[in-house]
């Protein structure tokens, strides 16, 4: 993988890694990706994924509101000003 | 076997938890213990798994400090029917990890604190293994309930997909996460997973199904699977299997090929899906938070996101290449196409069956000798639990053996739904065999 | 000139589109219909909610789209503090409809596709940080996505004014400012405008971005490909400043979810009211204009003038458009068929009202009968008038016997019987 493509991933994901670490995990990342290049020699002929292990029959909620202050507090976890939650600027 | 649970009385109580705390010191077994005392009887809890009035950190600094003030569903239903927690239990950070090892305080084995206790439900299978007829309720995406229960000793179960709700469960990977129980029985572990089950409105995929029991006696040894098995390991193996023929059962080798690519599988479609769960981690609405609001917003979720440990940020940006455009269908769409076969494959053989193989394919290892061994050597490691987490069929591990003094686990894997099959083993395993628990607390 | 849109639609639930705290009540009070699923908050699940499912189809439908059998989401992961999980729950190829269009005089606008997604909540920027009210997190939206089929101003705003009044017929509220990305290339580079909110905002910024990519090309310089804002205050588009990545969004399928069957969600012929605006003025030899304004908005009036036998529908245009000069819009079609029945052209508003709440009509000639008959009762006894104009009482009993005799409301009787009184001939 080139030190580009290597930061362009780290850009898009919102991670900053320092030097060192940088170099170790790029290497990893590579190791990982020959681990995993392992599957191209399978042939997946029917076209089916699994995207769950079991089929999940579809669940639909009814447009009723219920269970209204399943949290007492909703503002416990953040920073907040007249009720709103605080956040970096934009 | 009746299942007993330990209960204290307030008098009890205080001394309990300070034996307890003092235990944990050593082992670093608990994220969090609650002090004050209630009636019931005691259960441990993982700490992805939130409980009301309780933080939930899933041992990852990033979530220092979360309150999520509602509980889980599987952890609400154990409340109403008497069960009441004791404490969070130690992991590897998000349960990135097969030895209990990346959390800021690393687990140590309950027998030797000089060998790991396995992971990624480290916590739960140390407190398991050392409070008296203890039940924790743990997880498992790729062997975090197996690979713990084996190195400690205890039994670990890990259920079908979608049978205990995952409501409440901080997400690794959404389509292989599954809540399940450590503990020192199989009448326990049945009572407390009876109690769990149900259909519930808050998780799409959670399932509502009959139980099977199929009461099969046919035992299944994957060849490829025991390939890889340190020889030594395979030796105390086959001793088990001589056992279980005496007591009536047959066993027969079968090749699957595809599980050769059960581990690359696994861990393509679990860092795909852990690095969108891990998005949401910015710093500032709950867990940790920066507070540096005049940062630009891209800066701030940047410096906050420093604080995901390495193998978190490893498999955040292996899961965005993985996701990436040029590449997805090369990674992702494949891996979830043999996912699809590899469930096929096993499906037949477990249809009249079921899959035994030793839970690790190592002896416990110590804790310097897997401090800095690769990722990949690391993730090989998950080879004999990733299959049966991969394709979501239930799956037990416990104690057979003891390697000077160290315990040593087996796995077997039933069908989809064929859960009780595997309770329906393991309490004839266990009136034959005498597990050796490494403590008795309360 | 090519122009292509993403319109977002926020759908008419009751709740949120995948936890069950309302979706419009109490807005004002900030941050109050919230919750763990909503929030974002880590252990939560979602659930989706069955009606948003049922209105995505009859829109899709509406709009001519082909309704996937089997319908599914995907996680489209970007980095906003409005985001509360870090991705969107949205669709792609699982989407709800696609390839449809919307018809505007004869020519088809093709749509993409129709897809399901969660809004994200709403942010105010200040200096040094921002708020954010997560009341609008997962308010159920549709985003609609056409082809670049769109060629001038003009398309432009018919293909808005139809697509509004399709909505309309689904159940949309139609007084909500839609959102919509403007999509506008008059090159082979196209330039996206973000998030312009309103109709009349879209036609201005589109009409900006010719004018601007025109005086470009006139001066041989090259449209950039790029991301724009719009100012409505100057009436600008604006370049947002470059990203350091082009955002690569990873989708992958929504694992929390599963996939949804349209089979058994009931569709009926959807109602285009173009097409049918144009049936009833062809059928009736009438201007489909007018037909359109009366109906576009109006299911009432739709369902009233598709009703009207041909001798009928003159009469009826015209008393829709005196309703509509009385400033009258909460008529029910009964209210229509009293007044079809009356000579409703000679009221004023006020007789229009009366015989609307179900008083017998008063034509000219009962009217100055009546008259005769309070002069005449001045006349036979002339102490009468004063005391009138002293005495209520006597006004009032006065009232009451018109009202009686001629079954008349005591508003007409007074009305007439003042005028009397004021008129020369009595004075």
């Amino acid at each position: 993988m080139e030190k580009d493509e290597f930061n362009r991933l780290l850009a898009t994901s919102r991670i900053v890694l320092n030097e060192i670490e940088s170099d170790s995990i790029q290497k990893d990342t590579e190791d990982i990706l020959k681990f995993f290049d392992k599957i191209g020699s399978v042939t997946v002929e029917t076209g089916e994924k699994a995207f769950h292990p079991v089929d999940i029959p579809e669940k639909l909620r009814e447009d009723s509101a219920a269970d209204r202050r399943e949290i007492e507090n909703v503002f416990e976890n953040g920073d907040t000003y007249r009720f709103y939650f605080l956040g970096p600027k934009v | 076997m009746k299942a007993d649970f330990l209960e204290l009385d307030k008098d009890e109580y205080p001394g309990f938890i300070e034996t307890l705390r003092d235990k944990n010191e050593e082992l670093n077994a608990f994220n969090f213990i609650q002090n004050s005392y209630g009636e019931g009887k005691i259960i441990s809890v993982k700490d992805n798994i939130c409980v009301k009035d309780m933080p939930a950190t899933a041992s990852s600094k990033i979530l220092e400090g979360y309150k999520p003030g509602f509980d889980a569903t599987v952890v609400r239903r154990l409340k109403e029917n008497g069960f009441r927690v004791i404490g969070k239990t130690n992991m590897d950070e998000f349960g990135f990890g097969s030895f209990g090892l990346n959390s800021e305080k690393q687990a140590k084995n309950p027998f030797d604190e000089k060998y790991v206790s396995g992971g990624s439900s480290s916590g739960s299978a140390i407190s398991t293994a050392i409070i008296k007829d203890h039940v924790s309720i743990a997880e498992s995406t790729g062997g975090s309930i197996s690979t713990p229960a084996a190195f400690c000793g205890v039994v670990g179960f890990t259920p079908t997909y979608g049978l205990v709700s995952r409501y409440g469960l901080i997400d690794y990977a959404n389509s292989l996460d599954k809540i399940g129980f450590m503990g020192r029985n199989a009448a326990a572990i049945k009572e407390v997973f009876n109690f769990s089950l149900g259909k519930d409105a808050k998780d799409t995929t959670s399932l509502e199904r009959e139980l099977i029991d199929n009461n099969s006696r046919k035992l299944y040894v994957i060849n490829g699977l025991m390939k890889g098995v340190n020889p030594l390991v395979v030796d105390r193996f086959n001793r088990l299997l001589d056992r279980l023929i005496s007591l009536g059962y047959t066993v027969e080798y079968k090749d699957l090929e595809y599980l050769d690519y059960s581990v690359p599988t696994y861990y393509i479609i679990s860092m795909a899906e852990a690095s969108t769960n891990l998005a949401k981690y910015q710093g500032f609405k709950y867990g940790f938070r920066l507070k540096d609001f005049s940062l630009d917003y891209n800066d701030f979720f940047k410096s906050a996101r420093k604080e995901f440990g390495k193998e978190a940020k490893r498999r955040v940006i292996l899961g965005t290449f993985i996701r990436s455009q040029s590449v997805r269908s090369k990674y992702y769409d494949k891996a979830l196409g043999i996912r699809h076969l590899i469930i096929r494959q096993m499906k037949k053989l477990l249809s009249d069956g079921l899959i035994i193989s030793p839970t690790m394919p190592i002896f416990t290892p110590k804790i310097e000798e897997v401090n800095d061994i690769n990722p990949v050597e690391a993730y090989s490691m998950d080879m004999l639990t990733i299959p049966p987490n991969l394709c979501g069929f239930p799956h037990v591990s416990f104690p057979y053996f003891y390697e000077k003094g160290m315990p040593m686990g087996a796995q077997l894997i039933a069908d989809h739904f064929n859960d009780y099959s595997l309770f329906s083993v393991l309490s004839e395993w266990e009136q034959n065999f005498k597990y050796k628990f490494a403590g008795e607390l309360g | 000139m090519k122009i292509g849109l993403e319109v977002h639609v926020a759908l008419p639930t009751r709740t949120k589109l995948f936890c069950s705290d309302p979706a419009y009540e109490n807005l004002e009070e900030v941050n109050s219909n919230v919750c763990p699923v909503c929030l974002g908050l880590p252990g939560a699940k979602p659930v989706l909610n069955k009606k948003a499912l049922e209105i995505s189809a009859g829109i899709a439908n509406a709009l001519n789209c082909s309704i996937n059998k089997k319908t599914w989401f995907i996680r489209k992961v970007y980095f906003y503090p409005d985001l509360p999980k870090g991705y969107q729950i949205t669709q792609l190829d699982g989407s709800i409809g696609l390839n449809g269009y919307v018809e505007i005089s004869g020519k088809h606008i093709r749509i993409r596709r129709v897809q399901i997604e969660e809004d994200p909540a709403k942010i105010i920027r200040e200096k040094d940080y921002s708020l954010i009210d997560f009341n609008r997190s997962g308010i159920p939206l549709n985003e609609i996505v056409t082809e670049p089929d769109i060629e001038a101003i003009d398309e432009l705003r018919d293909f808005m004014e139809e697509l509004r009044s399709i909505l309309y017929y689904q159940g949309v509220d139609i007084n909500q400012e839609l959102k919509t990305d403007l999509n506008i290339s008059l090159s082979e580079n196209r330039v996206e405008v973000k998030n312009v909110t309103g109709v009349n905002n879209l036609l201005n910024a589109a009409k900006y971005e010719i004018k601007r990519q025109e005086s470009l090309l006139n001066e041989g310089k090259e449209i950039k490909r790029e991301t724009r804002t719009y100012n409505a205050d100057s009436g600008e588009t604006l370049s947002l400043r470059e990203k350091e990545t082009e955002e690569e969004y990873g989708f992958i399928f929504e694992p929390d979810l599963t996939f949804y069957s349209t089979k058994e969600i009931p569709l009926s012929e959807a109602i285009i009211p173009g097409k049918k605006a144009r049936e009833i003025a062809l059928r009736n030899g009438y201007s489909e204009k007018t037909i359109k304004e009366l109906t576009y908005f109006d299911r009432k009036n739709l369902d009233i003038l598709s009703g009207l036998k041909s001798d009928e529908f003159k009469k009826g245009v015209s008393l829709i458009e005196k309703f509509a000069s009385f400033n009258i819009t909460d008529y029910t079609k009964e209210d229509f068929y009293r007044m079809i029945a009356s000579e409703f052209n000679q009221l004023d508003k006020q007789a229009f009202k009366s015989v609307m709440a179900g008083n017998p009509q008063v034509n000219e000639a009962d009217r100055q009968e009546i008259k005769q008959f309070v002069k005449d009762m001045l006349v036979d006894d002339p102490a009468l008038l004063s005391r009138i104009k002293e005495d209520g009482k006597i006004m009032n009993f006065l009232v009451g016997k018109i009202k009686k005799k001629y079954n008349l409301s005591a508003n007409e009787s007074a009305d007439l019987i003042k005028e009397v009184i004021k008129s020369p001939s009595v004075n």
